[in-house]
């Protein structure tokens, strides 16, 4: 297995999505962030029963000693620590929203289907890292099953491809996906969701097929999507405006002067947000603006719980 | 203060620039529309769509080419700046020449009335010409500079109303004070002056009225012409149809003409002058032969052959070439439009009343006893002969047969001989139906100024770069 050839940063910053966009491809993308992460989390790799060795990486501040592969040190001259992979049963499903809606991006910043591409990558290097088979799903002009969830060698290139290629189309709800990939999992397994949440129905659809994954006891994590305009934390002008996913009706309007805009945005992802927290499923809202590490300080937080 | 040589193309730039703004009013572009994924939680604001309706697309763009085509028609508009100025300036054209001759006194008095104030300043411009034009300057026109003028007296050069015209527009690019002008000319109109084209030339140089007072013409030296009735008689022996401007023309001269058939017996009459148009019978020509041997002066015009009575002309061949030209009586007596000629050459001892432009003979005259015989070799009603100015003045020169001669410097023509502007002529030059007062700006390409076409065409230069950098920039947002 190569290993990286970077250096690992300690006490790294959280990359602005913006940033991130200019480093290059999701494989990048999602290194560099897990590894600012773990980084920044210090965390150590540990060994316990079911674990195989992973592979060697450059001794940081606070690993233990004992995992010092000391022959290497002899050929190198150089510290390095053995690794583990953590074999685990779990089969998780990353399902990302790829529908039009989430083609939108502010100025200057990316689009959420970007930032959603990041999340994905991220975390699917983390669960891959952890053991975890991650396949990968996705929902726009229909649902669609892009990678079988496995955990071999070249599965993470196997789902980053896919994410880097994604493109917005379409305009249908989760439901279906949700359901498919709840088909997929034949036993308990990890559902997450990366999208914007923005439903026809106003989500009761979606509510119903996170019932149906939770009622078979599988995990399942949202990650909404939103950009700060959509959200009302920052002003839009007067205009002509309309939905992607629904192109042909516009809106004369004043968002800025609309003063109950943002409590009603806020109003409808509060509502999606409790009925979430009653039937178990955790529930991250994320805004394009912030750096993408902080969806996976969300999921350590309900993997450890 | 600007001013516009050329005004009509500030309307022409107007409406050029209304063009865009039509253009920009039909061509409206609906609004742009944004995406945003959750509309659905927008209210609907009805003052944003009457906002987005009337909002005005490129409105800098549009402005930008309105002003360019303003521009455009600013600058075809000659714009100049002149200092402000105002009143109108008398400019008088003295003639100096000697057509003045006979009215100097006259022309100076009126130029003195014309050009000093009460106190003896000078209110005016005067323009001195003859064969050329001078202006003179303005702080040397004094009383003391006319009278020494009036000292001085006329010259002899002949004068040049085109030249006096031209010098118009050189006198209103010194004005300074004034923004009008008024011209008048102060001489005896003469053919004299009048060049060829200057009906052309004369409204190009001055487009007003040109004042031409009447002078009194004095001839102290010459006699006052002779009434009718002492300017002796003419007989004008014409074929059927013909004479009538023969007739015209001695009557003119002050002579009494009667017309009659070539067959005609003629009356006893001693000291008549005779024009025969045509060929007589026998003795008509012996009762001219007597007539001339008794003092009258016999006019035979293009008939070569006359056997009663020996013309002073050796005909080359017999009968006539269709080719005709002008004839030269004079250095300003001229008559085109003679139609046919007849080749020959004068007798030995015949003189030279007047020539063809190839320098042959065309009138000869040769005294006979107490009268004289006078040929011309071409039919003095053919052609456009008797539609030209000089016309009479001619028939005159014939009548008077051996009095005067091409050749004799006693028949110089003299001032008196010069014939004065006619009606029609008169009509041209003074133009009544113009204006008499014209604005300097109107005479642009030589009134003093800062000319400001080219700052126009700068500006109308920036304005189209700023232009096509602005709407290249919006189709490339687009």
């Amino acid at each position: 297995m190569a290993r990286p050839a970077y250096r690992v940063m300690a006490a790294t910053p959280f990359l602005p999505p913006q940033l991130l966009e200019r480093i290059g491809g999701l494989d990048l993308i999602a290194r560099t962030v897990v590894h600012g992460f773990v980084a920044g989390t210090h965390r150590s790799p540990h060994r316990g029963a079911g674990e195989e060795f992973a592979r060697h990486r450059p001794y940081q501040q606070g690993d233990e000693v004992r995992h010092i592969d000391w022959k290497l040190f002899g050929r190198t001259d150089r510290l390095y620590v053995r690794e583990y992979r953590e074999q685990s049963n779990l089969r998780a499903y990353l399902v990302v929203d790829s529908s039009l809606s989430m083609d939108f991006a502010e100025e200057g910043r990316v689009s959420k289907l970007r930032y959603a591409a990041y999340v994905a990558a991220a975390l699917a290097h983390l669960m891959l890292r952890a053991g975890d088979a991650v396949g990968l799903a996705t929902f726009g002009p229909q649902e669609r099953l892009l990678v079988p969830a496995r955990n071999r060698h070249g599965q993470l290139h196997d789902v980053l491809v896919p994410l880097e290629r994604m493109r917005a189309e379409g305009g249908a709800g989760s439901a279906a996906a949700l359901d498919r990939v709840g088909e997929l999992l034949r036993r308990r397994g990890r559902v997450i969701l990366i999208s914007d949440l923005l439903e026809d129905d106003g989500g009761e659809s979606l509510l119903r097929a996170v019932g149906r994954l939770r009622a078979r006891g599988d995990e399942v994590l949202v990650l909404r999507v939103l950009t700060p305009l959509e959200a009302g934390e920052r002003p839009l002008g007067a205009g002509m405006y309309f939905d992607p996913e629904h192109p042909t009706e516009s809106l004369p309007a004043a968002p800025a002067a609309d003063v109950g805009y943002g409590e009603r945005v806020t109003e409808y992802y509060r509502g999606l947000a409790t009925r979430f927290a009653e039937q178990g499923v955790e529930y991250v809202p994320l805004s394009t603006a912030q750096p993408v590490e902080h969806a996976l300080v969300a999921w350590l937080r309900g993997r450890r719980a | 203060m600007i001013e516009f040589a050329r005004p009509g193309f500030l309307l022409v730039g107007g409406v050029a620039a209304l063009v865009p703004l039509l253009l920009h009013l039909i061509a409206q572009r609906p609004p742009d529309r944004a995406p945003l994924p959750t509309l659905r939680f927008l209210r609907r604001d009805p003052r944003t769509a009457l906002r987005l309706r009337r909002r005005p697309d490129n409105l800098l763009l549009l402005l930008l080419r309105m002003l360019l085509l303003l521009l455009l028609g600013a600058a075809f508009a000659e714009p100049l700046w002149r200092p402000r100025a105002a009143g109108t300036v008398q400019v008088v054209l003295l003639e100096r020449g000697a057509a003045a001759a006979g009215v100097w006194e006259e022309a100076l008095g009126e130029a003195r009335r014309l050009l000093l104030t009460p106190e003896g300043e000078a209110g005016g411009e005067l323009v001195l010409f003859d064969s050329a034009a001078i202006h003179l300057p303005r702080e040397r026109l004094t009383a003391a500079f006319l009278d020494s003028l009036a000292a001085a007296g006329p010259g002899s050069a002949p004068p040049d109303y085109s030249a006096a015209l031209r010098a118009i527009p050189a006198v209103a690019a010194e004005l300074g004070a004034s923004d009008s002008i008024r011209v008048t000319l102060l001489s005896s109109p003469r053919w004299s002056g009048w060049r060829p084209g200057l009906a052309q030339q004369r409204r190009a140089a001055w487009p007003g009225a040109l004042q031409i007072p009447a002078l009194q013409r004095r001839t102290v030296d010459t006699p006052p012409p002779a009434s009718p009735a002492e300017a002796g008689a003419a007989w004008v022996l014409a074929p059927p149809g013909e004479g009538r401007f023969v007739e015209a023309a001695l009557g003119a001269m002050g002579l009494r003409v009667q017309r009659q058939p070539l067959t005609a017996v003629l009356e006893d009459d001693e000291g008549s002058t005779y024009l025969v148009l045509g060929p007589v019978p026998p003795p008509v020509e012996r009762a001219l032969a007597e007539r001339v041997q008794a003092g009258a002066t016999v006019v035979f015009a293009g008939q070569p052959a006359a056997v009663g009575v020996e013309l002073p002309w050796e005909p080359e061949m017999e009968g006539e070439v269709n080719w005709g030209g002008a004839l030269f009586f004079g250095p300003a007596l001229v008559l085109d439009g003679a139609a046919g000629r007849v080749l020959g050459a004068p007798r030995p001892g015949a003189r030279e009343i007047a020539a063809w432009e190839d320098g042959r003979a065309a009138a000869v005259a040769e005294r006979r006893g107490a009268g004289c015989v006078v040929f011309v070799a071409t039919a003095l009603e053919g052609g456009t002969l008797p539609l030209a100015a000089g016309y009479p003045h001619a028939v005159d020169q014939l009548a008077r047969g051996c009095e005067r001669t091409r050749d004799d410097p006693l028949a110089a023509p003299s001032m008196d001989d010069h014939l004065p502007l006619d009606a029609g002529a008169l009509r041209v030059l003074r133009a009544e139906e113009r204006p008499p007062v014209i604005a300097s700006a109107a005479l642009a390409a030589a009134v003093a100024g800062v000319p400001l076409v080219r700052w126009v065409l700068l500006a109308a230069l920036g304005t189209a770069l700023l232009e096509t950098l602005l709407a290249y920039g919006r189709r490339r947002a687009r």
